[in-house]
């Protein structure tokens, strides 16, 4: 259904687009500030580092498709699996989550033309691209990291891992987490601050209550890991004694720091998955989430009681019953907001009318995904059991379950999804049906033999077996379905890029979705809403009355929002109408200031203090520029 | 609608008290920096936490042959960086009010008087660091870097502060206005981490 | 019991009724974690923490405070039984709060009761 713009309204029209128009070419996308250009520069990064870790994985299941296999060397091997590790959740899933599906979709979904810090979005790629190129500057050089994704010391000290290696883990880390947080600040105000009027807290869509406690959850978890790193590097770099028992040190430190970040992360990694979901769900069965107060209840206490979790990483470590009972407790809990989230997705596909097109596909296997790797989960609560089967295959098959089939597995269903808002065309549905079906036989190959592997004592991270162990055939059939798997995204990959030149014009709302970014042209313009969105429930597209008073006032100029570059903010929980935003357009500072915090990161590993001191000195003169151009002006 | 303002076109001290007035809930830029905030305090809840976890793994601390803290000195430093809340708190009064240049005054006295804190600090630091080494013990690796970072995060204040003398000068605008409030808001926060840190300093002489 | 829900988004009893069992179990759990760690360490066995005293304590006083916010979202839920949850502010806002609310003291008393049991069952100091 068209929506018809009278003729009043085409010259308010023409005025936004001259407003909001970017700057040509290269210099355009340097130092562009629009939430959507920056969501695409973090989906094809993010998409670039998949690949990387996709890479590292094949070398792996390459390796151990043999036992006694010569592919990788045990130092090799290392580099391989830390990098894996590092890579796919530093670099890619939490990136294209919070920076690409986030950006790009909260500030449509909410009804605003951009997110509250433009400027400091763009500085979050930049330094996201930067802290990317930086780690793997490492990978290149021969440094790799070789002491696996958490890095325990006293493996990761000086002692055990002499060389550049741990360092550019550590300094990559905190470089990474700059750009996090900054995204995750960004998130919380835009989502505070930038709702349309109307849009009160019971009206938001359960999508933003998802990147609101994914946000939450970064800003209050990632300073632990820069704790952990720093004290690390000041072990390593100036010879401190942070984690060295012989000077009054302790390793379990670490592991403790380096916990309370790394449970919390998890829950940052599938967060955002469960808003993909809980968007594709009610599209594609025609009907209204069920429960919807416990569902968005669910997504925040999930985060909430995800840092309640963390000794459970650590139960065969040694702590008393006591304490461990604590994290045993939560542990068991956390398990209810996941279940009341999975009873209500069934049970909404169960009394609607569902379309299982491509996106509901990704959707259904992740639930089928989820339950299998939240059992395995559940599992773990039990201490004996988890002294059992800590560092065995078994945990390597429940955090791939959990990782790829519940995070990864609704980030691309939303691929698909949103493919034809963000590029104005439909991708190949038959051909998308194939893709998901190669995909979950792959990932089911791949990984549900490790659960048995593991209950037979395989350990993790070993470069190789030996043959006599029973082992051998599940490997191979891990191997062969980590083949299938890598066909299975490349169908992905193909059929998107394809369907980008070759597939039929989409229209504005292909699906008959519920949020607002249906409501734009296919791709937006780059001012989103000619009219702020009138909206009284978390379902607006379904609103006919309140799109009908959309279009009324384009025609009288209401909610317009044309003297510049405006979006109104509201109150933070009922989302009254406070005052009129200037939002900045195009600027330089965001990447000038992400080279020069390289510059201090680049140094400091080098051990140049006096050149990383110059560069911190040129970071605190770009600020004050940055500063010094004022919105209003800009 | 009429009635919503348009708040950074409030280029004038007049204009931005209007604004002020009207505006019912915290500006974008004060939940930016009251976010920044929580950062930076889970950062320090994290090193206060390590210097207690480390000092349940020992049966002496500080260890043996380095001495006690001292309680006076960092006391009454403490006490003096608290007492700079208080011309902060008056420059965000009088930007409100639309005085500018008597906000450029006081924030000019806090600024000072942080800067003679923080050189005070350092030199108490370099002292300490003849006595023990942060590369012998684990006492001294937390002791120095719980120190350290505080000292960076009032250094970093310093440059706000130098910033916002600059920007006041040319006049006050909303955004200017913002400036101060963020910027004091964030000295309140270091000083609250001041009492923290300098508690943690002094815990083996309590 | 009927109350008249409070209008304003600040309300502190309507943010009580949400926040305050999460608030319970956070201060069980960072206390209790800390006199577990603390009474089994070397140079904290002097300070005599006896850790069934103090995990029935705070068990205790977070489940007090667990329940009293629960029975507020109660109240909130039944003085706003007219509306719909995608009702204008304040009274769809206050249902859906009201909602929550609820949900989370249940869970949270849940876990507070099987911490503190935890503590008292299990032998102190026991390496696991």
């Amino acid at each position: 259904m068209a929506i018809a713009v009278p003729k009043a309204a085409d010259a308010r029209i023409d005025r936004l687009e001259r407003i909001w128009a970017e700057r040509p070419g290269v210099m355009g996308w340097l130092t562009t500030v629009d939430h959507k250009r920056i969501g695409l520069m973090f989906l094809f990064t993010s998409l670039a580092f998949f690949a990387a870790g996709g890479v590292e994985a094949l070398l792996i299941r390459t390796q151990l498709l043999q036992p006694n296999g010569t592919v990788l060397g045990p130092n090799g091997f290392n580099e391989a699996m830390t990098m894996h590790g590092v890579t796919m959740i530093f670099l890619f899933v939490v990136p294209i989550s919070i920076g690409a599906f986030g950006n790009y979709l909260v500030p449509m979904m909410i009804g605003a033309r951009d997110m509250a810090f433009p400027r400091l979005n763009a500085f979050s790629f930049w330094v996201f691209l930067a802290a990317g190129i930086f780690m793997y500057v490492g990978v290149f050089s021969g440094n790799a990291p070789t002491a696996g994704w958490f890095d325990y010391v006293p493996l990761a000290e000086n002692t055990y891992s002499p060389g550049p290696g741990i360092d550019f883990y550590a300094l990559g880390l905190i470089f990474t987490g700059v750009s996090s947080t900054a995204t995750a600040v960004n998130l919380i105000v835009t989502i505070f601050k930038l709702r349309a009027p109307g849009m009160s807290i019971n009206r938001m869509p359960l999508f933003c209550f998802a990147f609101l406690a994914v946000a939450f959850a970064l800003v209050f978890a990632l300073p632990a890991l820069t704790c952990a790193l720093v004290l690390l590097e000041f072990d390593r770099l100036l010879g401190f004694h942070f984690y060295d028992i012989a000077a009054g040190g302790d390793t379990i430190l670490w592991q403790n720091l380096f916990w309370i970040f790394g449970h919390p992360e998890v829950y940052i990694i599938i967060l955002p998955a469960f808003g993909i979901a809980t968007s594709i769900i009610p599209t594609f069965v025609r009907r209204r989430m069920v429960a919807f107060p416990m569902v968005a209840l669910a997504e925040i206490l999930v985060a909430f009681i995800g840092f309640g979790v963390w000794a459970h990483h650590m139960f065969a470590v040694g702590l008393s019953q006591v304490t461990n009972i604590y994290f045993a407790a939560a542990s068991l809990i956390i398990v209810i907001p996941s279940g009341i989230q999975l009873f209500a997705w069934i049970t909404t596909i169960v009394t609607g009318t569902p379309r299982f097109k491509t996106p509901l596909l990704w959707i259904v296997g992740f639930i089928v995904l989820f339950i299998i790797g939240g059992l395995s989960g559940i599992t773990f609560a039990a201490i004996p059991f988890d002294q059992q089967l800590t560092d065995t295959y078994y945990v390597v098959a429940h955090f791939h379950y959990v990782i790829f089939g519940a995070a990864v597995f609704p980030i691309l269903g939303g691929l698909y999804y949103w493919f034809p808002k963000v590029t104005g065309r439909m991708y190949f549905e038959r051909w998308g049906q194939a893709s998901f079906w190669v995909s979950f036989a792959g990932m089911n190959l791949t990984f549900f033999p490790m659960h048995i592997v593991g209950l037979l004592g395989m350990p993790r991270r070993q470069y190789t077996y030996p043959s006599d162990l029973g082992w051998t055939g599940y490997n191979i059939i891990e191997s062969i379905g980590a083949y299938l798997l890598a066909a299975g995204l490349l169908m992905v990959v193909a059929n998107l890029i394809v369907s980008s030149f070759r597939g039929e014009a989409a229209g504005r709302d292909p699906f008959g979705g519920a949020t607002l970014e249906w409501a734009t042209s296919s791709p937006p313009p780059a001012y989103n809403y000619a009219v702020i969105p009138k909206v009284s429930s978390p379902y607006p597209m379904w609103d006919a009355e309140d799109r009908d008073e959309d279009v009324a006032n384009l025609a009288s100029g209401r909610m317009v929002l044309e003297q510049g570059h405006e979006t109104p903010a509201s109150t933070a929980v009922d989302a009254d109408w406070d005052e009129i935003l200037d939002m900045p357009s195009s600027s330089p500072w965001p990447v000038v200031l992400a080279v020069a915090i390289s510059g201090i990161f680049a140094f400091v590993l080098l051990k140049q203090w006096i050149a990383a001191g110059v560069f911190v000195v040129a970071t605190l003169v770009v600020l004050a520029a940055w500063h010094g151009k004022e919105p209003q002006r800009a | 609608m009429s009635d919503v303002t348009r708040s950074m076109e409030a280029t004038t001290a007049d204009a931005t008290a209007r604004v002020v007035r009207q505006r019912r809930t915290f500006a974008s830029g004060w939940w930016g920096m009251a976010l920044l905030i929580a950062t930076e305090f889970t950062l320090f809840a994290s090193l206060i936490a390590s210097y207690f976890y480390l000092r349940f793994q020992n049966d002496q601390w500080p260890p043996a042959g380095i001495e006690d803290p001292s309680l006076a000195l960092p006391l009454a430093l403490t006490g003096i960086l608290v007492l700079t809340t208080v011309p902060m708190f008056g420059a965000v009064a009088a930007g409100r009010a639309g005085h500018r240049w008597r906000a450029w005054m006081l924030v000019a006295l806090a600024m000072v008087v942080q800067g003679a804190y923080l050189g005070l600090q350092i030199w108490l630091f370099a002292d300490d660091m003849n006595s023990f080494s942060p590369s012998a013990t684990a006492y001294g690796s937390i002791y120095f870097t719980l120190l350290g970072v505080h000292h960076v995060h009032v250094a970093v204040g310093l440059a706000l502060d130098l910033w916002l003398l600059g920007a006041l000068a040319f006049g006050l605008t909303n955004y200017r206005f913002l400036a101060l409030r963020v910027i004091a808001l964030y000295w309140y926060f270091v000083a609250f981490i001041g009492v923290a840190v300098v508690i943690t300093q002094i815990y083996p002489s309590l | 019991m009927r109350l008249e829900p409070p209008k304003s988004a600040t309300s502190p009893l309507m943010w009580f009724a949400v926040l305050g069992a999460p608030a319970a179990w956070g201060v069980e759990f960072a206390i209790g974690y800390w006199v577990t760690q603390t009474s089994c360490s070397v140079p904290g066995r002097d300070w005599s923490l006896d850790q069934n005293v103090w995990g029935v304590v705070l068990m205790a006083l977070s489940f007090t405070v667990a329940v009293a916010a629960g029975l507020t979202a109660v109240a909130m839920f039944r003085g706003t039984r007219d509306s719909e949850e995608d009702d204008a502010p304040p009274a769809g806002r206050m249902h859906f709060l009201a909602a929550v609310g609820m949900t989370v003291a249940a869970l949270f008393i849940f876990v507070i009761v099987m911490t503190g049991l935890g503590i008292v069952i299990l032998p102190d100091c026991h390496q696991s």
